[in-house]
């Protein structure tokens, strides 16, 4: 199996406060990859410093043997790596369709400027209303994938918290990349409901041939679906293995039972 | 190089500068704890400016009366103006453009109400001094910008000791730094904010009052009272010390400009240093810069 | 022929309010500099036109393209930095500033006099066609994928990047079109009024354009024209001095942004189905109300 992303001592600090120290770790291709820590251990931080939200103190984050570090996000996600967002950011006074749609440009130009002004003439079908027409078919395409195309037209807002979860991984999905990174997917959802996201998941990531790199605190879902995990504790590695590993390492039982620590 | 020359250019810009720094410090004031540019507070220092012209010349009460009645009246009108136009945007959270845009309707009306009622004609302030000048090291110096400078230094003292050592003037620090905390923790956000405003107007009482002096009042004055934003940008928007630091650097490189450059090309040259600044350095010479959070 | 001033009058401003709408209603940053590129796009025009012996036909898209350079010098720069929104707009406020200074001291544009005598160009067939292929150009602008990158930036500009939307480069696409379109509607200005001075191009009359868009909404087209409409129409009708004017301008800024800050038609457009739907939705409320008692 080749490796997909590289992360390699990777460090960020805000105005002297470490948020992330020296994380080394390895994600393969088509593999599901989770990571896992208390809350404020940083992962989400790590999220930010691969996809160039922010930029890493120190450290290098290189993706399909090229190294990525520090360009900006709309350059990261052309080459490949899409995410959803643990505070959900979808475009809100746009319906789920438009949302995807909007997703579905970066790969599917289907006219330049010049068409835009010159050739989109009233009742008459032309290049634009051609291609505008078939990026919906698309789109909805990718609303059935994640279950919710009974939602395409309305507005992303309004929609109930968790399908407003599963719109945002279906945006992702139409950036059509290789690599997907989801961060808390589950949250606010209650078991059955992330036992059922996991099994999705697991179908999506199959279906496309992705490699997934989730942040997550249900447990059952991670232990269900990922391959390999990662732990990290205030900002640095605690632990690394598969489910069964993680499961049976005192260190990660200690930091998440807390045993009197302050922050966990 | 005439030295004389260059020590009188230094001279008068650092009176000019001392203006724009009263001028930037309420400004800045303002921008730290809203976080927005409060577009109407040049029009606040205008219409000050009339205060104090009606008040000598049609009441004839001396400078001090003069200043004080302006500085109460314009403290009045900033609180009034955060109120009526920007505290139903704060408590719905609106963005700064909103913020911004209730900021210039504030600017535009009051400039034009004062066109409408008052009269475009420029206002000449009675004469305060016998002998307007005196001479340092052969520099001549006006009396009144020395009364001014004098007494911005002394106004901008009694700010920062209220600011750094008095319980208000700590709530007003913690609301700066972090309102929504600030208010968890007890701070009453409403009082503070209505605060800053009156403060922010006592110092565009002072600096209306002192412009109309050296410049008569008339409602055209936005092209100096801008200046404010240009000052309160070089120190960093939001920082107190940059304001008055601020000011000082524009009023001296201003009248260095219109000596050894160009007069015309002066204000072209404040914007230009202001576009420098906020692409370059945002922070500019002592502010914070506050990205965006993720 | 007094109705017919007004009438031009009114889509002269609705086209600069057109441009700016797609840049300040649909990328989310607000300009107080706009009329900078008016008075680029004016002086271009007149002095193509009087001092060159250009033709209006090819001067006035000179006088686009001049503005939407001109709104590179500014654009580039700041929207390169990614300023916070409210640091931009000061910029923009600079901008215009300094833009105005620069035209009172330039030989080529007469100073402060101003240029008089210029010919009338702008008559109603011509502002009208005008009018039509601006709105016709902005429609399909907004209604694809360049529109769509630039609605994306102003829902959530993170989650835009993240959709691979270059925010320079859409913000700056958004700047230069709502420049040329400012141009053009300061070179028709310039063309009707017949006479242009630096003056008439101050920061209020930025704040008017910005005005004009917030009050049709933000994020419409269709809104910004109708209000251009009504702020030309109203106080013409109404027969009010100029400073009155003006200071109704500034109470209504401060009214819409206190009570109804999405504007006229906010994120809507004006269309003969809206209207139809509207009646129809009034039809099954006052139904529903018929069965509730």
């Amino acid at each position: 199996m080749s490796i997909s992303l590289e992360i390699k001592n990777l460090s960020k600090s805000f105005g002297g406060i470490v948020a992330v120290e020296d994380l080394t770790f390895n994600i393969k291709s088509g593999e599901i990859m989770g990571i896992i820590g208390p809350n404020g251990a940083g992962k989400t931080t790590v999220f930010n410093l691969i996809t160039g939200v922010y930029q890493p103190t120190r450290g290098q984050v290189i993706y399909k043997g090229q190294d990525i570090t520090g360009r900006p996000p709309d350059e990261i996600v052309k080459l490949g790596i899409a995410r959803t967002f643990q505070n959900i950011r979808l475009f809100k006074n746009l319906s789920a369709l438009e949302n995807v749609v909007t997703a579905l440009d970066l790969k599917n130009p289907m006219y330049n400027l010049a068409s835009t002004f010159f050739l989109n003439w009233p009742f008459i079908p032309g290049k634009v209303k051609r291609g505008e027409k078939e990026l919906r078919q698309k789109a909805m395409h990718y609303l059935e994938l994640v279950g919710i195309a009974d939602y395409a037209y309305k507005q992303a807002s309004a929609m109930p918290y968790g399908l407003q979860r599963k719109l945002e991984i279906a945006r992702a999905l139409a950036l059509e990349p290789e690599l997907l990174l989801l961060d808390e997917p589950a949250a606010g959802m209650n078991p059955e409901e992330s036992m059922e996201l996991s099994h999705l998941i697991r179908d999506i990531q199959q279906k496309l041939n992705l490699t997934v790199f989730l942040i997550e605190h249900h447990m059952d879902l991670v232990m269900e679906i990922c391959d390999h995990l990662y732990v990290i504790n205030f900002g640095r590695e605690l632990a690394e293995g598969n489910p069964e590993e993680i499961q049976a390492n005192p260190a990660v039982l200690k930091a998440y039972l807390g045993e009197g620590r302050k922050g966990a | 190089m005439n030295f004389s020359l260059i020590f009188q250019t230094l001279i008068t810009g650092l009176a000019i500068g001392g203006i724009y720094s009263l001028m930037a410090v309420g400004y800045s004031l303002i921008f730290s704890i809203l976080n927005f540019s409060n577009f109407a507070y040049g029009m606040v220092i205008m219409l000050a400016s009339f205060m104090g012209y009606f008040a000598m010349s049609k009441l004839h009460v001396g400078m001090g009366i003069a200043l004080f009645l302006a500085m109460v009246g314009a403290g009045t009108l900033s609180f009034f103006n955060e109120r009526v136009a920007y505290s139903s945007l704060r408590k719905r959270h609106a963005p700064p453009l909103y913020f911004m845009i209730s900021a210039m309707g504030t600017s535009i009306f009051l400039e034009n109400m004062v066109y409408a009622t008052i009269g475009s004609q420029y206002n000449a302030y009675p004469q305060i001094f016998a002998v307007p000048t005196i001479k340092i090291f052969g520099a001549s110096l006006g009396k009144m910008d020395l009364f001014a400078i004098i007494f911005s230094i002394i106004a901008i003292y009694i700010l920062n000791y209220f600011i750094q050592h008095t319980r208000t003037g700590i709530s007003i620090r913690a609301a700066s730094y972090d309102s929504t905390v600030a208010e968890i923790n007890g701070v009453n956000l409403g009082a503070v904010i209505g605060l800053v405003f009156i403060l922010a107007g006592l110092f565009a009482g002072i600096s209306g009052v002192f412009l109309g002096i050296k410049y008569m009042a008339y409602p055209n004055m936005g092209w100096i009272t801008n200046k404010a934003y240009v000052a309160a940008v070089i120190g960093g928007l939001g920082s107190l010390p940059g304001a008055v630091v601020g000011g000082i650097i524009l009023g001296v490189l201003e009248s260095f400009v219109s000596v050894y450059v160009s007069s015309t090309l002066r204000d072209v040259f404040s914007f230009g240093t202001l576009i420098i600044f906020l692409v370059f350095m945002p922070s500019g010479l002592f502010g914070k810069y506050l990205e965006e959070k993720v | 022929m007094y109705i017919q001033g007004i009438l031009i009058l009114c889509m002269i401003n609705a086209i600069s309010a057109v441009g700016l709408a797609v840049f300040t209603g649909f990328t989310g940053l607000m300009s107080l500099g706009h009329a900078a590129f008016m008075a680029v796009g004016a002086y271009t025009c007149a002095i193509a036109t009087k001092t060159f012996g250009i033709p209006f036909f090819i001067a006035l898209p000179m006088a686009a393209l001049m503005a939407g350079l001109v709104s590179l010098v500014i654009g580039i720069p700041t929207l390169r930095a990614k300023l916070r929104s409210d640091y931009f707009t000061i910029a923009t406020l600079g901008f215009g500033e300094a833009m105005r200074v620069l035209l009172e001291n330039l030989p080529i544009t007469n100073g402060a006099r101003g240029m008089a005598g210029l010919a009338r160009f702008s008559v109603l067939p011509t502002v009208f066609l005008i009018f039509v292929i601006v709105v016709f150009f902005t429609k399909n602008f907004i209604f694809s994928r360049y529109g769509r990158m630039a609605i994306a930036i102003r829902e959530d500009h993170i989650a835009a990047e993240m959709a691979g939307i270059n925010l320079f480069q859409v913000r700056l696409r958004s700047l230069f079109f709502s420049a040329a379109c400012a141009g053009i509607g300061g070179a028709l200005m310039a063309h009707h009024i017949r006479f242009i001075q630096p003056n008439m191009f101050t920061n209020v009359q930025s704040t008017l354009l910005t005005a004009t868009v917030v009050a049709g909404g933000m994020g419409s087209i269709t809104g910004p024209i109708i209000a251009a409409f009504i702020f030309v129409m109203v106080p013409e009708v109404l027969r009010v001095a100029e400073m009155w004017r003006l200071v109704a301008y500034g109470a209504l800024l401060v009214a819409i942004m206190v009570l109804r800050p999405q504007g006229i038609m906010g994120y809507r457009e004006f269309s003969i189905n809206g209207i139809i739907r509207y009646f129809r939705n009034l039809g099954t409320k006052q139904d529903k109300g018929g069965t509730v008692s």
